[in-house]
């Protein structure tokens, strides 16, 4: 067990340092003379003259050796530079930090439906295998997994919000937004949800639930799908196995057999996938967040993408990565400590 | 091994995803390959004339009526920004004062600055105020605020006065104690017009009402005023699916359908080669080759999928092409290790050894007894892939970052949609072909392979089997 902890936490550091190699090979294939348009005034970049933008080229060290000029941006990375973002108006990290907040609150919020539905349709298919709810919800599950997240988010806008008028995108009505932007708000958590209610802002907690259902609902379809697939297959395994057969020769009741016998087994591989689901909903609100107009880390990289700014890209890459890393050591690690049969292989 | 065969095959047919999946696959590739007839490419100003480059949506566009714009919420903004502009230089001052009021309110305390400095006299009292606050600037960090102001105020005055603003919050009162009451019609009008640029729409909409005096849907009034002309329209005769940006939808679906499947297969196959070249090398190898290849597999797989596509677009430029490099790159990994995991399996099957023991060339084992026991779960996850990379692709052009503009490609389409589907108030299905007919190719489509996956699988996969 510490063993496998350890040798985890050994190749951590080497996969994140592969990681900056890939992001700076990538931003390499820029070449030296858009790489400096990161730096100077797009404005005055076309006024320059080729002596001025070899200097420059000099200025920066673009015409240094590929290794020199990795280790000075490594060096920036690792002391926390990342740049300057154009589409933040600010430095790259306080940008990104500045909208981890809304991404999480979205990303927290979402996991309860997921996984609580989810799981709990992958039983109910299980459990009733080839009857007809059985086959209703696979009929379901096929769909909801061939349904881009962006045509069915774009569903929910048309129907909720320009039909109904309930789900409004964006992050806050006006109003709201007015009232949380005012100096008598008071940000402890800087998770809105939270926060309104240690303000005792009842009507602001509503207003922002409202705008997180829509993006919510839109995330949930698509992974719902996803984890019941796999809580149904785990289940169906458990099920013919001779512990099963037992338990209900010796008469047991089903429901014991059911809850106690089967779920407990079924749903150890369901917590691996489950584990790596909750991270990749961190990087799957890229679309969601651009769809329903909300401030976050996913609309940020997009709008950095679609702008061109280059720094901002790089570092949310860096971010999601490192995210994505942490979380797959933490899960591994749990995934260990809840199943001995991994400990010991 | 006919027999086999021939079971597999009965069972794999009548599998009823299988069927429905093939069926729908048929009727793609058949719209696919009879594009041409289906939505013929011809100039609809002059349909005599054939369009050269048939993947190029043609765009519709009619003499008396302006070009339909590519964003609502930008054509909407720009005909109330011109209304408001007519409206704002025959109205008297008293009229201007509580349109500045809200925008003051609305805009960023940066934007609000520039909208400021447009008018020189009020730029020199912002830069008085801003030099004023050096000493706070320095304790930040700056290390010679004054000739940033200095330098900063001729080009980009945004920049500093939205650091200025974040440091003190204060400043951004200071923006807005300044009295609309006292100043000029002449620097209110630019305050307007400079400012509402910055305005989402909605705010512009309040805007204008206020400036108009309107009590309702703003959208409507202007409509009726004859300020907004062009919808997306939808005519039976010509335009079966409806029209969106001037753009047929039904020829962008049709074409489209080539789109989907050049970048399914391409990707798919390219992606699949790498993977499994990376996978057999380690699986048959072994030692720290094995190792050095799958700890890179591990980096790859380390920046979501999503993210690194969008990444490496950027970097290569976007386009077509661009988009598919990006996602074959990071698209190798899911095959490298499953057929590394394979082979490592087959490796120590009993049939291998026993080949072994006869003296069987590793050649001829591995193309006789390798490969056949390995490949079909890598055919499974293709199939299973296909609709995910175009669903990828999709969502790059979605974001604007994949084909360019007026290629058929559906998540173009859906991109050009978007900003129609929300409707006018009232009317929130007015749009909804623009969403639903490329929305339901995009779903078939994924749904056609995943089905066909998911059949493969049932009939192809060893636990299953027997």
């Amino acid at each position: 067990m510490t063993a496998y902890i350890i040798r985890r936490l050994l190749l951590l550091p080497l996969i994140l340092f592969g990681i900056t190699l890939i992001i700076f090979g990538m931003m390499q294939l820029l070449g030296p003379d858009k790489l400096l348009a990161a730096y100077v005034d797009p404005n005055t970049f076309d006024k320059l003259t080729e002596e001025e933008l070899e200097a420059l080229k000099e200025k920066y060290g673009l015409n240094d050796p590929m290794v020199v000029r990795y280790a000075k941006w490594l060096n920036g990375v690792l002391h926390g530079d990342l740049g300057w973002s154009v589409v933040g108006k600010m430095p790259v990290k306080d940008a990104l930090l500045q909208r981890i907040p809304y991404t999480a609150e979205l990303a927290i919020y979402a996991i309860f439906p997921v996984v609580g539905v989810g799981i709990w349709l992958g039983m109910i298919a299980a459990v009733h295998r080839d009857k007809f709810i059985d086959h209703a919800i696979r009929i379901f599950a096929v769909v909801g997994w061939s349904f881009p997240d962006f045509v069915f988010g774009l569903f929910v806008l048309m129907v909720f919000y320009s039909w109904l008028g309930w789900l409004p995108p964006g992050n806050l009505s006006l109003w709201a937004d007015e009232v949380v932007r005012s100096s008598q708000f008071h940000h402890y958590t800087h998770i809105l949800t939270i926060d309104s209610l240690l303000n005792g802002r009842l009507d602001i907690f509503w207003d922002d639930l409202r705008h997180l259902i829509g993006p919510i609902m839109t995330i949930s379809w698509l992974w719902w799908a996803y984890l019941l697939r796999i809580t149904r297959s785990s289940m169906l395994e458990v099920l013919n196995k001779e512990y099963i057969r037992t338990a209900r020769a010796k008469g047991l009741d089903e429901r014991v057999v059911i809850n106690k016998h089967a779920k407990r087994n079924a749903l150890i591989p369901v917590t691996t996938v489950g584990g790596a689901m909750v991270i990749n909903l961190f990087a799957g609100t890229v679309i969601v967040e651009v769809i329903f107009n909300r401030t976050g880390l996913g609309r940020f990289t997009a709008s950095a993408a679609t702008q061109l700014d280059y720094a901002a890209i790089m570092g949310s890459a860096l971010f999601y990565s490192t995210i994505l890393v942490l979380g797959n050591l933490v899960i591994d690690v749990l995934y260990a400590v809840i199943d001995p049969r991994i400990r010991l292989g | 091994m006919r027999q086999e065969t021939k079971r597999t095959l009965r069972r794999f047919m009548r599998n009823p995803s299988s069927i429905i999946g093939i069926s729908i696959l048929v009727m793609f590739t058949l719209v696919a390959a009879f594009a041409p007839y289906i939505a013929p490419p011809i100039n609809p100003m002059d349909p005599s004339r054939k369009i050269s480059n048939p993947y190029i949506m043609p765009k519709i566009t009619w003499k008396a009526e302006p070009i339909p714009p590519s964003s609502r919420s930008d054509a909407i903004k720009s005909f109330i920004i011109k209304a408001m502009k007519k409206q704002i230089y025959k109205s008297k001052k008293e009229d201007l004062i509580p349109v500045v009021e809200h925008i003051l309110s609305r805009v960023e305390a940066g934007h609000l600055c520039e909208a400021y400095s447009k008018s020189y006299k009020i730029k020199s009292e912002v830069k008085k105020e801003l030099l004023k606050m050096i000493p706070k600037l320095k304790k930040s960090g700056l290390s010679d605020p004054k000739s940033l102001i200095n330098s900063y105020m001729s080009e980009d005055f945004v920049l500093v006065c939205s650091k200025a603003a974040e440091i003190d919050q204060n400043f951004a009162k200071f923006l807005k104690s300044f009295k609309p009451e006292n100043m000029s019609k002449g620097d209110l009008v630019k305050i307007i017009l400079n400012a509402s640029k910055y305005l989402s729409l909605k705010d512009l909409e309040v805007a204008a009402a206020k400036l108009f005096k309107i009590n309702g849907d703003v959208y409507k009034w202007f409509k009726d005023k004859g300020y907004i002309k062009r919808d997306p329209i939808r005519t039976i005769d010509y335009h079966p699916f409806g029209m969106i940006d001037g753009r047929d939808i039904m020829y962008g679906i049709v074409w489209g359908t080539r789109t989907a499947f050049r970048i399914g297969l391409i990707v798919t196959f390219f992606g699949t080669l790498i993977g499994l070249i990376v996978g057999s090398i380690a699986g048959y190898y072994g030692g720290w080759i094995d190792e050095l290849l799958m700890r890179i597999t591990d980096v790859f797989l380390s920046i979501p999928f999503l993210v690194a596509a969008i990444v490496l677009t950027t970097f290569l430029g976007t386009g077509l092409d661009k988009v598919m490099i990006a996602m074959i790159v990071f698209g190798w990994m899911g095959t490298a290790r499953l057929i590394r995991g394979n082979i490592l399996q087959v490796k120590e099957e009993q049939y291998i050894l026993a080949a072994k023991a006869l003296g069987v060339r590793d050649f001829l084992i591995i193309m006789r007894h390798v490969i056949p026991n390995t490949i079909f779960p890598v055919v499974i996850q293709a199939s299973m892939r296909m609709g995910s990379l175009v669903i990828t692709a999709a969502a790059l052009s979605f974001l604007g970052l994949g084909a360019p503009t007026g290629y058929a490609d559906w998540g173009s389409i859906l991109n050009y949609s978007r900003d129609w589907i929300l409707g006018a108030q009232g009317e929130a299905f007015k749009y909804w072909f623009a969403l639903t007919y490329p929305g339901i190719a995009m779903v078939l489509f994924v749904l056609a392979w995943n089905l066909l996956g998911d059949a493969l699988r049932d009939t192809f996969d060893p636990r299953l089997r027997g």
